[in-house]
């Protein structure tokens, strides 16, 4: 990746477009620096925030066909400058634009997905992660915030698991249509940027979870110190093939992750990771089969129990290229 | 289960136990050590990467102290504990303490024991241990025993002589139990010594627990720094003089290389392997040389003097002013040390494990400067397959009656003359 000037997407005015500017110098710089493009692919960073004009001319800046073009003849393109705390729907916005102005035959490379909208990056899927205010954010679609030092847990825990809706938590007054998406949507921006024309993706988020005891599965994610699975013995999902799910229950890593063996951070690491590819290989599978639309239809019923719990700003997303959740 | 000795040199034995297990397939080889595990599982390592040591032992020890709390979960899961940890494939002995954390005294009375686990202490009667015991299904298991003698310095005789008839007390409790129970039928209970540093005590100890149908013995109270086992070296003679021949003799809390060799020479069978773990967590390799018929060559290299004089003097110093064993040995490289930083060798250079085929110190110093985890499995994986190789070099040195030079060798190191350059060459 070329050396860019990155600026948190929450940061508004001059600064962004300074920050805009010089990475397309940069750029330039690194290329005519660049001993070995024919053993090494140098990406250029698309940034510009959430700024819609900004982005656009850093994009054509860096991507427009005139003879600019052949100097920045970069073999693929990466989408940065997002997954910081950024709404979800400026988020899908701003990743729709990119694609749409970078060139169909090199790849798009999103840096950093699986951020939850609102919220600083963090660790997050840790029962102990103390909250912090929502900016406005939307959650969901419904206005709520919390206030610091509010304990989440009890929000956290209830019907956070599988596709469920679980009955409103009792100590906070909020409607009853509230959705899943307590959990972070982590594979849901997967899916939904893959159907925006991403290509590629890198996130800590997978293994980072894992080393704090959160096993992903299709429906969510099961956060196995919590003593609902002291006594579960089916492995943490009966249609993985990795290595931990052929082998262990979801009890015996409950025990392990109340010790001092790291070993059961690797368990789930190794578990996380093998959803990871298997999700991105079923995504493959299903695009080259022609059947990409049903494929994430039937993604959003297994994560949000049902198509129409999706969050509305990935609806809003998959609508704009074509994508119905009926 | 069937002990067979195959030849006894200068008083080690050299043999097999089999038709050990559920099924009556498998076999150990003695000398030999148990695969040290926490919570059931061997420290840093999934299933699938422990497959990849070479030499992994084929009973591994679980520690009471580690699964007495989820008590309930195994009675719920029925299956026993092999199969929850996932290791339905090996051997299980089932220990009192973990020999890494040593527990606070005071806490044995005549009705019961206490272990300290992750939620704190758990509190058994024998009806409770068998309890446990029923739903662990361990293959072999250490009968409760009052091992408080060996948390305290100087030990009174009246402390020695209780330690001894608590702990037939538990033994005659635990055979009657496990004979009123279909599900430990399989199990076998091994018999502990116990007397502290009373001869009387420990003569006692050794001659009663012979006289019940155990089927192993386990030498207790030996464990603590170098130099305490040195002064017991002499009554651990005389121990395992009283106990029979066809009965495998474990001991505990040691594990160091050359205390090892001392055991072994004394009539002891099966060690615990914890000291591989508690190198990797002080961030050293184990080096140490156990191939004591090396290659002309190396002999001459050797001779040659390539080790770095510096090393002795840093090498006797730390021996010197440390008497615990949890300080670094001269078994042992700290790959902390910057001057790993650029040293591309692998830990041990003709190691075959997969650490040392596949990366260097200087990677395994980054990763230990970065914090990263994968330091940690790398190094077990190392440490364990170095440990259990040093092991198989102590049955070929009985085979083949050079077990002299071994100890010769390891002797060496121990004191610092050889230092510890593994014969890289720089």
């Amino acid at each position: 990746m070329q050396l860019d000037d990155v600026v948190s997407s929450t940061v508004t005015g001059p600064r962004v477009e300074e920050a805009m500017h010089r990475s397309v110098r940069w750029l330039d710089r690194c290329i005519a620096a660049h001993r070995q493009p024919d053993k090494q692919n140098l990406f250029a960073i698309i940034q510009g925030g959430l700024d819609a004009d900004l982005r656009a001319t850093c994009l054509e800046g860096g991507t427009i066909c005139d003879l600019e073009m052949t100097k920045r003849d970069v073999p693929g393109f990466a989408i940065g400058g997002l997954s910081g705390g950024e709404s979800k729907v400026q988020f899908w916005k701003m990743v729709a634009l990119s694609t749409s102005k970078l060139p169909k035959d090199k790849p798009r490379y999103l840096m950093g997905v699986g951020y939850v909208e609102g919220r600083r990056p963090c660790l997050w899927g840790a029962d102990f992660w103390a909250p912090l205010t929502l900016h406005g954010g939307v959650y969901g679609g419904q206005g709520h915030s919390l206030a610091v030092g509010e304990p989440r847990r009890t929000r956290l825990s209830q019907g956070c698991q599988g596709g469920h809706l679980g009955s409103p938590p009792q100590s906070f007054s909020l409607s009853a249509a509230l959705p899943h998406t307590c959990t972070p949507s982590y594979a849901t921006d997967l899916v939904v940027c893959v159907a925006l024309g991403c290509d590629m993706f890198d996130c800590v988020y997978p293994t980072r979870t894992a080393r704090f005891g959160s096993a992903l599965v299709p429906t969510g994610q099961l956060q196995l110190k919590k003593k609902q699975y002291e006594k579960d013995f089916g492995p943490i999902d009966p249609e993985c093939s990795c290595p931990t799910c052929k082998r262990h229950s979801r009890a015996f890593l409950h025990t392990l992750l109340h010790s001092d063996n790291t070993a059961a951070l690797h368990h789930l690491t190794v578990h996380n990771i093998a959803y990871q590819l298997q999700l991105m290989s079923a995504i493959r599978a299903s695009i080259v089969e022609k059947r990409f639309p049903d494929f994430v239809c039937s993604f959003m019923n297994t994560m949000y129990g049902d198509q129409t719990l999706c969050p509305p700003w990935a609806t809003e997303a998959l609508a704009s290229v074509g994508i119905t959740l009926s | 289960m069937k002990l067979n000795l195959t030849k006894v040199v200068n008083g080690c034995r050299l043999g097999k136990i089999q038709n050990l297990g559920k099924t009556g397939d498998h076999t150990m080889d003695i000398p030999g050590c148990l695969l040290y595990t926490k919570t059931g599982s061997a420290p840093h390592l999934t299933q699938h990467t422990l497959h990849n040591i070479h030499g992994v032992p084929a009973m591994a020890q679980l520690t009471l102290s580690s699964l007495a709390e989820h008590h309930e979960v195994f009675a719920e899961y029925k299956k026993g504990v092999g199969n929850f940890i996932g290791m339905p494939e090996s051997l299980l002995y089932c220990s009192l303490h973990d020999p890494v954390s040593p527990c606070p005294s005071g806490y044995v009375t005549n009705k019961s024991v206490s272990v300290w686990g992750g939620g704190g202490r758990v509190e058994m009667t024998v009806s409770k241990f068998m309890a446990i015991q029923q739903a662990l299904q361990p293959d072999w298991f250490q009968s409760l025993s009052d091992g408080e003698a060996s948390c305290e310095e100087a030990i009174s005789i009246k402390r020695a002589r209780k330690s001894v008839d608590r702990t037939l007390l538990f033994l005659d409790s635990c055979l009657r139990l496990q004979e009123e129970s279909e599900v430990l039928q399989k199990s076998s209970i091994i018999g502990v010594i116990e007397g502290g540093d009373v001869m009387e005590e420990r003569l006692r100890s050794a001659r009663e627990t012979a006289k019940r149908p155990v089927s192993g013995f386990l030498l207790d109270g030996f464990q603590g720094n170098p130099t305490t086992l040195e002064t017991r070296l002499q009554l651990l003679s005389l121990v395992t003089a009283e106990l029979p021949e066809d009965k495998p003799r474990l001991i505990c809390g040691v594990s160091r290389p050359d205390e090892v060799l001392e055991c072994i020479e004394r009539g002891v069978d099966l060690f615990e392997s914890f000291f591989p773990y508690l190198v990797t967590e002080r961030g050293c390799a184990l080096t140490f040389n156990f191939d004591y018929q090396p290659n002309p060559e190396e002999t001459l290299l050797q001779q040659n003097g390539i080790q770095e004089e510096i090393k002795y003097e840093d090498q006797i110093k730390k021996i010197k002013t440390t008497g615990c064993n949890q300080k670094m040995t001269s078994f042992e490289i700290n790959l902390k040390e910057k001057k790993y930083r650029e040293d591309f060798s692998p830990l041990v250079k003709e190691c075959s494990c997969y650490c040392c085929k596949n990366h260097t110190r200087a990677y395994i110093h980054h990763l230990l400067v970065t914090n990263e985890l994968l330091a940690g499995v790398l190094l077990m994986i190392h440490n364990f397959e170095h440990y259990f190789g040093f092991f198989h070099s102590i049955r070929e040195a009985l085979k083949s009656d050079t077990l002299a030079q071994l100890k010769e060798l390891i002797r060496r190191q121990a004191s610092g003359e050889l230092g510890n350059t593994n014969l890289t060459l720089h």
